[in-house]
């Protein structure tokens, strides 16, 4: 009996350690050409790691061991090893490089080029270029499904988001969506796809099962980025232009409350360990931790200048294996 | 007639260049941070600076503003008086700050894209006032491997000469 409760104590101290613990949200800064590294234990900025030029997307592989960063200026993705927290290698990559991600089995990176209106596909292990494929224009935000057989690409100058087939990589459909569409994001469910727009300020929501636009959420100023809580409930938007984050009810699909957060927010992704919203705020230069239930700000952590964080910025810890 | 198609050429390429899409913009956004610190009440300042439309009676190098209280024309003397429309995008008498931004602009003259600006003012513990003003813009070229008139060097240093200029009267002015 007592050996069990022993047992019992190792596996609880293990179990701890493993969930509670470990994760990092790597911040693109694109003014100071870097990544913060913020321990999200401490919520300390542990490293800054020199990347290519005007780093603004940023993809982490689920199990840590690779970050990827575009450089829309340099023309290159910096892969950043998770265990050293080094950037190895920056390879060339189109005219502009911006919205990446990767798909959920972490087999492919998907990388939007601003300026010649492709997505490209990277083999995330060998790091060689696959595909190449024409989507509209100024392509920006993705989001890839669950099953690994489709992203969406938003098309900024095409009022437009690209539904492609990860199997052939062929465009499957063309959404209409509001003006100036940045950024995608798929429900937890993947039933509805988020996308939203810049200059008309709303969110179009679309069913992913039909491609039907269901509805329309007027936000606040310039929406940049969205993030989902882990259950699907409430979607929190970034609102660029008006230095907020709106925060819509995703069953009655309606913008529920309007919260000040500081200068040009951006980046935004929800941490599940602790059900806390980060958001990363352009003009502060700032990391901003806000507690997705009592909506109360609990921390502000500097970063580099200029910071974006454009797309999902958290992954595990490598460092202290 | 044979100089048609250079003619068609020439003119295509000008507009190009200067009637860009303003809602299109390259990748990397530009910030920048002036101020000042002025041996005057914050009321005082602020009262100098808080009407939108009469810029002028307080920046040295606007020569003439053109105003309905909702958007104003500028027009900069440094830069060929090249004129600068803006929009009032936010006000607060409370909080003694507005925000601006650029609707229309020749960017041979001034090469800037999608700038917003917000000037405030403060008061400090020991009786002085600060002046902020901030602003938020790309460079003007919105394809890759700008021409260096239009890079984003070129797009700072418009911006903050506009600035430090403003900014150094209004303290002479308040000051003297």
């Amino acid at each position: 009996m007592k050996n069990f409760l022993i047992n019992l104590w190792i596996f609880f101290f293990i179990f701890l350690k493993v969930s509670f613990s470990n994760d990092l949200a790597f911040i693109t800064n694109q003014l100071s050409n870097s990544v913060s590294v913020i321990d999200l234990e401490t919520y300390k900025v542990i490293k800054e790691i020199s990347v290519g030029s005007r780093p603004a997307g940023v993809a982490v592989t689920k199990h840590g061991k690779r970050i990827f960063v575009s450089n829309p200026e340099s023309k290159e993705i910096s892969v950043i090893d998770g265990y050293k927290l080094e950037n190895i290698k920056n390879i060339s990559l189109g005219k502009g490089p911006l919205g990446i991600a990767l798909t959920k089995d972490d087999k492919f990176l998907l990388v939007a080029d601003w300026y010649d209106h492709k997505v490209r596909v990277i083999d995330s292990s060998t790091l060689k270029l696959i595909k190449e494929i024409s989507v509209g224009k100024s392509p920006a935000g993705i989001d890839t499904d669950l099953k690994n057989s489709k992203f969406y690409v938003a098309n900024r100058d095409d009022h437009t988001v690209s539904v492609v087939n990860i199997k052939n990589f062929q465009v499957e459909k063309v959404l209409k969506a509001g003006k100036r569409p940045f950024a995608v994001a798929l429900s937890p469910d993947n039933n509805f796809l988020y996308v939203a727009n810049v200059k008309s300020s709303d969110v179009s929501v679309f069913d992913t099962k039909n491609y039907k636009k269901i509805t329309t959420i007027k936000v606040g100023k310039s929406p940049y980025a969205i993030t989902f809580l882990q259950d699907g409930s409430k979607a929190f938007v970034t609102n660029q232009h008006e230095n907020t984050i709106s925060i819509i009810d995703t069953l009655n699909k309606k913008n529920i409350k309007t919260l000040k957060i500081g200068e040009y927010p951006e980046g935004i992704n929800f941490y599940i360990k602790t059900k806390e919203v980060l958001i990363v705020n352009w003009f502060d230069s700032e990391v901003v931790v806000l507690n997705s239930m009592n909506l109360n700000i609990k921390k502000r952590i500097e970063v580099g200048e200029g910071p974006r964080g454009f797309g999902n910025f958290i992954g595990p810890n490598l460092t202290k294996n | 007639m044979k100089y048609l198609p250079g003619i068609i050429f020439l003119i295509v390429s000008f507009f190009n260049l200067t009637i860009t899409d303003v809602f299109s913009h390259g990748p990397t956004r530009q910030k920048l941070k002036e101020s000042i610190t002025i041996n005057a009440k914050p009321e005082d300042v602020w009262n100098l600076i808080k009407d939108f439309g009469k810029i002028d009676i307080w920046h040295p190098s606007i020569s003439k503003v053109e105003s309905d209280g909702k958007t104003r024309t500028i027009y900069y003397s440094p830069r060929k008086n090249t004129a600068i429309k803006q929009k009032l995008e936010n006000y607060s008498d409370e909080k003694m700050m507005y925000k601006t931004s650029i609707t229309e602009v020749d960017i041979k003259f001034f090469p800037v894209n999608t700038y917003t600006a917000n000037i405030s003012v403060k008061g400090n513990e020991d009786g002085t006032s600060t002046v902020l003003w901030k602003a938020a813009f790309y460079r003007a070229y919105v394809n890759n491997d700008p021409p260096p008139e239009l890079n984003e060097a070129a797009a700072i240093k418009a911006v903050k000469e506009f600035f430090q200029s403003g900014l150094n009267n209004l303290k002479k002015k308040l000051e003297n």
